[in-house]
């Protein structure tokens, strides 16, 4: 669940930043996409690459916010498809319907928008600061599945 | 008076403890331990705070690139170390940290950008190491690592704050001075403490 909250939240970061345009219609790109993935299926046997590929998707999502302060209108159209269409096919994969946390997450970007257009250089930061937890964890939560944690070492504290 | 009350704020956002009612029961390493753990390392702690302080004073873009950078080179760094990589003298590193972060303070630095996210790039990838050695096996990593994520973002805009407020005052730069110095001599002291050892 955590992967999907996690690209579901970079894509609605990234399109609050998309400047004057409107934000609908990238939604509606976001939710198109994932509805058509959702449509045809995700086969359990990809589970994992799709988990896998969602990380990534987030990590670059949230990294693009960072790219330049508004995105192209062909690079929010990308992160739209992209984001709808991973979610859509992680929310094939979930034994549990979490697809209300994508969506609540995705919806960020109207807020995020506003936030955006207070041109108010301090809430811009922290939107951007935000995207880089995200895309921290993102690392952390595509990688670590793949390996073994070390186990109960002593801490450096100790 | 709001100065003094967002000051208050930040002490107490940055040295704020969970409560653990029921401590024997529950299994350690989740989100709350790692969420916990950087405010009970003072070598983790400063380093994270005074990231915020340095991008504080370079200002656009770097005030929001650096506390961003940080996290995410301490999750490689973390991933590094749970890929078993072996990276030597990473305590060292760190103590060097608080050594350059509190000198680049005190200094009032103002590097390029491309150079100051190498050094916090660097500096980040032997903290999430030294972190990646301890995760422990029996948590859920993902949350414990979330958690800490969290807690570094957190301390970071402390630092961001600390420095505002030091921006504000009558004598920004007296600020600066003190507060790097400070950073740099505790990263003296475990400097000290590592080669020694």
């Amino acid at each position: 669940m955590i992967p999907l909250a996690l690209l579901a939240a970079s894509t609605g970061l990234a399109l609050s930043f998309v400047g004057e345009r409107r934000v609908g219609i990238y939604l509606l790109i976001f939710f198109g996409a994932a509805l058509a993935a959702i449509a045809v299926g995700t086969p359990p046997i990809l589970a994992d690459r799709v988990t896998i590929g969602v990380g990534v998707s987030a990590f670059v999502t949230a990294c693009a916010v960072h790219w330049q302060w508004r995105p192209s209108h062909a690079l929010a159209v990308a992160l739209a498809f992209n984001g709808g269409l991973w979610c859509g096919m992680m929310r094939g994969t979930l034994v549990m319907p979490y697809e209300c946390v994508a969506v609540v997450l995705v919806l960020l970007a109207i807020p995020g928008r506003k936030i955006v257009a207070l041109e108010r250089p301090a809430a811009q930061v922290a939107l951007k600061i935000i995207a880089g937890w995200i895309a921290a964890v993102a690392i952390l939560t595509t990688a670590l599945p793949l390996m073994l944690t070390p186990g109960n070492v002593m801490d450096h504290k100790e | 008076m709001r100065k003094f009350i967002i000051a208050a704020l930040l002490i107490a956002v940055t040295f704020a403890e969970p409560a653990f009612a029921h401590e024997g029961n529950i299994v350690r390493g989740g989100f709350i331990a790692g969420f916990s753990h950087p405010f009970f390392g003072l070598d983790h702690m400063l380093a994270m705070i005074a990231v915020g302080i340095w991008g504080g004073i370079l200002g656009r873009p770097l005030i929001y690139l650096l506390p961003s950078v940080f996290p995410v080179m301490m999750a490689v760094g973390g991933v590094i170390a749970m890929a078993g990589i072996v990276i030597p003298f990473t305590e060292v590193g760190i103590a060097l940290s608080l050594v350059t972060l509190g000198g680049l303070i005190a200094a009032e630095r103002k590097l390029p950008v491309v150079a100051a996210i190498i050094i916090i790039g660097v500096f980040a990838i032997c903290h999430g190491f030294a972190h990646g050695t301890e995760l422990p096996l029996a948590a859920d990593p993902v949350a414990y690592s979330s958690g800490f994520v969290m807690a570094t973002g957190l301390l970071h805009i402390a630092g961001i704050g600390i420095g505002w407020l030091g921006a504000q005052s009558r004598s920004p730069a007296l600020v600066s001075r003190i507060s790097g110095a400070l950073i740099a001599l505790a990263g003296l002291y475990f400097l000290v403490g590592q080669v020694s050892a």
